[in-house]
């Protein structure tokens, strides 16, 4: 790591200019461009390549994609020249032209107080703005340590910089481990430095890595059998070359990077992919021969050193990848990668956002100008967004091996699926318009937030299970269950807020079957989500007796679970005991959706219990805006409720009819 | 009378105290999950949820709320009375009565999984063996005479005979099996013996158990007691005292034999044994997160014995127990050995909610499909005259 | 609507009435269990002192303690504190280095003598042994004051859980000192080791001792010592290395604590500057910690500090009484703190 960050400093200092006088912004002015941009042909080589990282083989732009989120904020980099890369192309710069890279304003910092706090200057900049790795770098010491400081403090009690510092220093890790790593191809002894490779090259020998290792048994005696200490203890006689040891030692042991190269076809199935400098401990230090990984090392090398050089590098890069893909499909572990790269390219969601708005554009259209065509084109642009979204969720399913629901952010693409499905349904049975508007604001809604969560974590979206997880059957039943649950909830609760709004602002007074087909919306999809929730509560209940051998742990993602089925029962005698009815029932469907809302997100907060996946601010401030405005709503509908009063007219314990 | 009993009946069977049971329960859950932030989880389920009343401070106020395990004992009351006996029986309301009888089945099987099931937990490392599980929470003491080899019996007096001594009182445990009492004078949930001067409390040669607050994991607290033995023969009392985390037991010589006395997590025997072969933990290729773990014992029942793999959703069962892989412990030292540790479950009601789950389905789903259609068809009509 | 019904009353109240054991009857025991053979720690006839060792008993001990030190040290930046084990009395990690692991041991009445670990570490490193010789012209470093042996070892380590791993260095700080030897040990890949020397090195020049040792020559006997709790101060729970503990009832968040240290603890300026470090502020120069106030305690002219921390602060109180040093610490939210000033003071005055 520190050889990584001292090649990333040396560069820095051969390549800055002295920071001209006029200059707005402080930091290091880029040096002119001196390479061109990749071609499209080149980014989409790279963009397929697989790679190792979290566990699973993915696509080096999925890898690209989320590590540019998690430093930048945004799915792209523009350079201090203007020029705007996607992310592959941003890494393939890292890679190829660290120089250049380090310079990108590809660090987003939210408080300038930050910089404050490290000491660097930000004159010129806006508090929220974007730095380059040279810009951050001469703080960097002070940035780990304020890092490891902050990092002790709990989650809840840090302040917003603290924050802010943790994750930067994170971030700069980050960036250190990506860029540069290739830059040790620069490094390779030479035989006018060491003895070592003087012996086996020649004296004038510059050998290429991979030339290096695939002589590694002729170079292993110069490990001798001495310890250069520098307490100077005993050191045997022998062959040995401290500089070649002390190269070997930096770079073989150092296996930072990206695992860009498969291991050897006879590896077992869960074997790491190998680096650069894992090769290299591999060949020399352990004496084991990688003769196909090696070749790959020496098209990298070479993509390396003739980077400027664009058909030589084409024609490296496409027998890097056929040899990193053929051993790749020999061990049965590429076959996802195009569908994945296929997967981010086609923006399933974007797209289903941008129909479901269009979608309530048309319908909001129909309320000031009824015209025949307008709801038939707002169910097509449902439909179709529908569509995507579960083409979507399917070919999430498909790259993953997984059910629909196995982490928070796959709970709100379902989540929207089950409530935009299920109003399309309601629609078809009570033919009133109302459901299917409501389907296009639950389907914007539900991508809009998918959306910001991505942005908000971060990180790769589809990411390895624990241990627990690893089980298709009950992630598929008890899961897809519960979030069947949450879904009908949060849309009885959508139908209990048109039916509170529309009464106070006094919407279709006269028609009465408009608020009858309301009141029996909402009620039959209490039932539905009441069947799923009991179900999945209890096949929950069940997993975590085959599990950990006890049903109910009273934990608070359980709690909130049964609150939910609790509620819905409430709701359900009291509307049987004719305590509550049109209204009534209104309400209690919008607070039903609270109580979805806090057992979806809220547990998560606390901080306790198996289901904590740590504190984000963002989050609770998002859940206490949504609870206010509820809270608000509620109280209107009670208002009205109580201003409104029908008299009682049915007898305790009769069956209200449903028309 | 008649009228009156008729009164208590419409009273125990009405929708009206559904409806209040319902909305206790899920008051009690959500003051019980909140509570979780400042209690130990073991804590709070034995104030609010395995009891009949408990008083919760809100913000200084004390707020008296009836505990689950009535709430649920009214609830299976009300269920019965009004959900199965009262309710009219025709053909909308079958699927209902099912539901009903699905949820009662469960309550019964959460009922005796809470009286009769014992669970603990087992860690071995590897090659060791062990016939015996361990609670989290529960205390024992056991008394048992000081042989050197060869069977041994153990008198045990379990820790809600002793655990809930109230400051002040003591307790006196007798048997004929042994020439002594054991009174009990001082219990302290969670503590640690200091010597004798600094605690203020006199100990007992010189060291003295001073009381510490309860840890935030119930786990985690370590009992102990203040002890007294006397000899029936009328010799005089030898005072003593007891930690859980003692390197050895107390040890009493009377009568010519000499006895040992230990405060400990409660054990319950296996009709088996155990042995851990070998443990492996598969880690996600490139990082540290585990993928899965298992562990390879050997477990021997009668004299045979059979090698059987225990991982994470794969529990073993045997004779009424099942061991399910919960954790393991990294060695501490380079060369030292993995251990395991597997959570045992005894629960005669194991399967209870599987069987109750398909029934409460079955009944939902006719109820609900049954509304569906009869909404469906009426809609229809609606149509047909407009 | 429904009317309480008094038979239901009934049945509720008798829930509430839970049985409780009457004082004084004996209860038969009734819970028996055969083992097959007996459980290993019964075997032994264990007295007191032999049940209950361990590192509890240390606070406040006798001389018997004495010559297990209590250490402290300074943590390396990028290092991890690991919990400590029955060997380890120091158990490091750094994040960076995964393969990386930094100890501290002490073994009590010497643990076999400098020669005996040396080679037996070299061994693990797949190295012939050392002559006295050699042993004899091995550089010495400072560790808690006294000379130690200061070597670095490359091999192939054989020490650990996966068998022989190559390309390994071991780092090894020894202090062979009457009734306990202190080991720093620090194995890892070479490139880890090599990074990592300086902060080893760092933390071994760090290294200090702070067992409370019994009564001194000329020093005031802090054993006994006693003080005046101000009104509405509820002594807290007993804790580790600390005398007693205050919880001000009035003021929430905020606790008062004594602690000694023998020596001069790490000295004046280290320790105010350390805490005015927790709270993110400079170090004060010489003359700015001449100019704080101090307060007649235990005899004794003790400096007092105040710090604002913004939302919270920390009153601290350090008393120099040579042999040993008597800390007074008061941490909390900046208003409490502010209204417990007069108290801390009175209570600091107190101790005697």
């Amino acid at each position: 790591m520190k050889k990584l960050s001292f090649a990333l400093v040396a560069l820095l200092t051969a390549f800055s200019a002295p920071a001209e006088e006029n200059h707005e912004h402080k930091h290091t002015p880029a040096p002119p461009r001196t390479h061109a941009r990749w071609s499209p042909a080149m980014i989409d080589l790279f963009a397929r390549l697989p790679i190792q990282e979290g566990g699973r083989v993915k696509p080096l732009s999925t890898f690209a994609n989320f590590t540019l989120l998690a430093l930048n904020g945004r799915r792209g980099c523009t350079t201090s020249a203007g020029v705007r890369l996607e992310p592959t192309e941003w890494l393939m710069d890292c890679f190829f032209y660290t120089e250049e890279a380090i310079t990108y304003p590809c660090f987003l910092i939210q408080d300038a107080q930050v910089l404050d706090d490290l000491g660097l200057e930000h004159e010129g900049k806006l508090r929220r703005d974007r730095y380059s790795y040279a810009d951050l770098e001469p703080a960097r010491a002070k940035l780990f340590e304020l890092g490891q400081k902050y990092d002790h403090i709990d989650a809840k009690e840090r302040n917003p910089v603290q924050g802010q510092v943790v994750n930067l220093a994170h971030n700069v890790m980050l960036f250190e481990r990506v860029a540069g790593f290739l830059t040790v191809f620069e490094s390779t002894p030479t035989g006018a430095d060491s003895a070592a490779i003087a012996a086996v090259f020649g004296k004038d020998g510059r050998p290429a890595l991979a030339d290096l290792l695939k002589r590694a048994a002729e170079l292993r005696p110069f490990f001798g059998s001495a310890s250069d200490d520098p307490h100077g203890t005993a050191a045997a006689g022998g062959k040995a070359d401290p500089a070649f040891l002390a190269w070997a030692r930096e770079f073989a042991g150092n296996s930072g990077g990206i695992a860009l190269i498969p291991p050897a076809d006879s590896a077992p199935a869960l074997a790491s992919w190998l680096t650069p400098g894992s090769i290299a401990e591999e060949a020399l230090l352990h004496g084991t021969p990688m003769p196909d990984q090696i070749e790959a090392l020496a098209d990298l090398e070479a993509m390396y050193r003739l980077r400027d050089d664009r058909a030589a590098f084409a024609s490296r890069a496409e027998s890097f990848r056929k040899r990193v893909v053929a051993a790749a499909e020999r061990r049965g572990e590429y076959a996802k990668v195009p569908l994945e790269v296929a997967f981010y390219r086609a923006q399933f969601f974007y797209y289903a956002q941008i129909l479901f708005v269009l979608g309530f554009l048309l319908a909001a259209f129909s309320w000031i100008k009824p015209m025949r065509i307008l709801p038939r084109l707002t169910a097509g642009s449902v439909g179709v967004a529908t569509l995507l979204l579960i083409a979507g969720i399917t070919m999430r399913c498909i790259i993953r091996g997984r059910p629909p629901v196995s982490t928070l952010y796959e709970s709100i693409l379902f989540t929207t699926g089950v409530a935009v499905i299920s109003s399309m349904i309601a629609e078809y049975l009570n033919r009133q318009g109302i459901a299917m508007t409501l389907a296009t604001v639950l389907g914007a809604a539900g991508m809009f937030l998918a959306d910001r969560y991505e942005m908000q974590e971060k990180i790769d979206t589809m990411p390895s299970l624990v241990a627990v997880l690893d089980t298709n059957f009950w992630l598929a039943s008890h899961v897809t269950t519960v979030t069947i649950g949450y879904g009908a909830g949060l849309l009885a609760g959508a139908i209990g807020h048109v039916t509170i709004l529309g009464r106070l602002l006094g919407l279709k007074r006269r028609d009465e079957t408009f608020y009858r087909t309301l009141t029996s919306m909402t009620y039959g999809i209490l039932c539905f989500g009441l069947l799923f929730s009991v179900v999945g509560t209890v096949l929950g209940g069940i997993w975590a007796n085959e599990s950990w051998g006890r049903f109910w742990g009273w934990d608070p993602k359980e709690n909130g679970a049964l609150a939910i089925v609790l509620w819905e029962l409430i709701v359900l005698h009291a509307r049987f005991g004719g305590y509550i009815r049109d209204q009534g029932l209104a309400i209690s469907a919008v607070f039903g959706g609270v109580v979805v809302a806090a057992s979806w997100w809220g547990v998560n907060l606390l901080g306790v219990g198996l289901h904590s996946y740590g504190f984000t601010s963002g989050i609770l401030i998002a859940l206490l805006s949504f609870f206010a405005i509820e809270a608000l709503v509620i109280v209107a509908g009670l208002a009205w409720g109580f201003g409104n009063r029908v008299p009682p007219d049915k007898p305790e314990g009769a069956v209200t009819p449903v028309a | 009378m008649r009228r009156f009993f008729t009164r208590i009946f419409d009273a125990l069977s009405s929708t009206w105290l559904s409806i209040v049971v319902l909305s206790f329960l899920l008051l009690l859950t959500v003051v019980g999950t909140l509570e979780q932030t400042r209690t130990s989880l073991y804590e709070v389920q034995r104030r609010y949820f395995e009891s009949s009343f408990v008083v919760h401070d809100l913000g200084g106020i004390p707020v008296p709320l009836p505990g689950v395990y009535l709430l649920l004992i009214l609830l299976a009351i009300n269920l019965v009375c009004g959900g199965i006996l009262r309710i009219r029986k025709d053909s909308t309301t079958w699927g209902v009565i099912i539901a009903h009888v699905g949820i009662l089945v469960m309550l019964g099987g959460s009922m005796v999984e809470y009286r009769w099931s014992e669970k603990g937990h087992l860690s071995l490392a590897e090659g060791s063996e062990a016939a015996e599980f361990t609670s989290y929470y529960e205390w024992e003491i056991a008394i048992a005479e000081a042989r050197d080899r060869g069977p041994v019996t153990e008198l045990v007096i379990t820790g809600d005979r002793f655990m809930q001594l109230a400051k002040g009182k003591t307790a006196r445990f007798t048997s004929p099996d042994i020439p002594f009492d054991l009174v009990v004078q001082r219990v302290f949930p969670n503590c640690e013996p200091k010597p004798a001067e600094s605690g203020g409390s006199p100990g007992v040669d010189g060291i003295a158990l001073v009381e510490m607050a309860p840890e935030k994991e119930a786990e985690a607290d370590v009992a102990g007691a203040y002890v007294e033995v006397r000899p029936k023969s009328g010799g005089a009392a030898i005072p003593g005292l007891l930690w859980a985390l003692e390197r050895f037991p107390m040890s009493v010589n009377v009568d010519g034999k000499r006895w040992t006395i230990g405060l400990s997590h409660r054990r319950w025997q296996l009709p088996f044994s155990v042995r851990l072969e070998d443990f492996r933990q598969q880690l996600h290729p490139g990082t540290g997160m585990a993928k899965a773990f298992e562990s390879d014992v050997t477990k021997t029942r009668d004299g045979i014995a059979q090698k059987v793999k225990i991982s994470m959703n794969q529990p073993l069962r045997e004779s009424g127990y099942t061991l399910y892989q919960s954790g393991f412990q990294q060695p501490s030292t380079r060369g030292g050995k993995w251990r395991s540790t597997f959570s045992v479950v005894k629960n005669p009601a194991d399967q209870v909610p599987l069987y109750s789950c398909i029934v409460i389905t079955a009944g939902l789903l006719l109820h609900f499909a049954q509304k569906l259609l009869r909404h469906m068809r009426t809609q229809k009509t609606m149509w047909r005259r407009a | 609507m429904l009317k309480p019904s008094p038979i239901l009353t009934a049945a509720l109240l008798s829930f509430a009435v839970c049985g409780c054991g009457k004082d004084g009857d004996a209860v038969p025991i009734d819970g028996k269990r055969v083992l097959v053979a007996p459980r290993p720690e019964q075997r032994m006839a264990a007295g007191t002192k032999m049940r209950f060792s361990g590192p509890s008993m240390d606070s406040g001990g006798g001389s018997a303690q004495a010559a297990m030190p209590t250490l402290a040290w300074d943590l390396p930046a990028g290092w991890m504190e690991l919990a400590p084990t029955q060997m380890r009395t120091g158990n490091f990690s750094v994040p960076a280095f995964p393969g990386l692991e930094c100890t501290i041991t002490i073994l009590p009445g010497g643990g076999g003598g400098l020669a005996a670990n040396l080679n037996r570490w070299r061994k693990q490193m797949g190295l012939p042994a050392l002559t006295e010789a050699d042993i004899a012209a091995l550089p010495r470093v400072k560790l808690l004051g006294a000379d130690a042996a200061s070597i670095v070892m490359d091999g192939t380590y054989s020490g650990g859980q996966e068998g022989a791993s190559p390309g390994f260095t071991m780092a090894a700080v020894v202090l062979d000192r009457p009734g306990a030897a202190i080991f720093v040990k620090m194995v890892g890949p070479t490139a880890a080791v090599r990074a990592e020397i300086g902060h080893f090195r760092a933390l071994c020049a760090s290294l200090r001792d702070t067992s409370a040792t019994g009564p001194a020559a000329g020093g005031a006997d802090t054993g006994s010592m006693k003080w005046t709790a101000p009104a509405g101060w509820t002594q807290g729970p007993a804790k580790q290395m600390r005398v007693v503990t205050f919880v001000p009832k009035d003021a929430p968040g905020v606790e008062c604590y004594v602690t000694v240290l023998s020596g001069t603890g790490g000295g004046l300026t280290a320790n105010l500057n350390r805490w005015r470090d927790q709270f993110g502020l400079p170090p004060l120069t010489a003359e700015e910690i001449a100019a704080l106030p101090t307060l007649p305690v235990l005899g004794r002219p003790a400096r007092m500090i105040e710090i604002d921390g913004g939302k919270s602060g920390l009153f601290g109180l350090v008393c120099e009484l040579g042999t040993q040093t008597v800390f007074v610490k008061m941490t909390g939210p900046m208003e409490s703190l502010r209204a417990e000033r007069e108290r801390f003071i009175a209570f600091c005055k107190s101790l005697s």
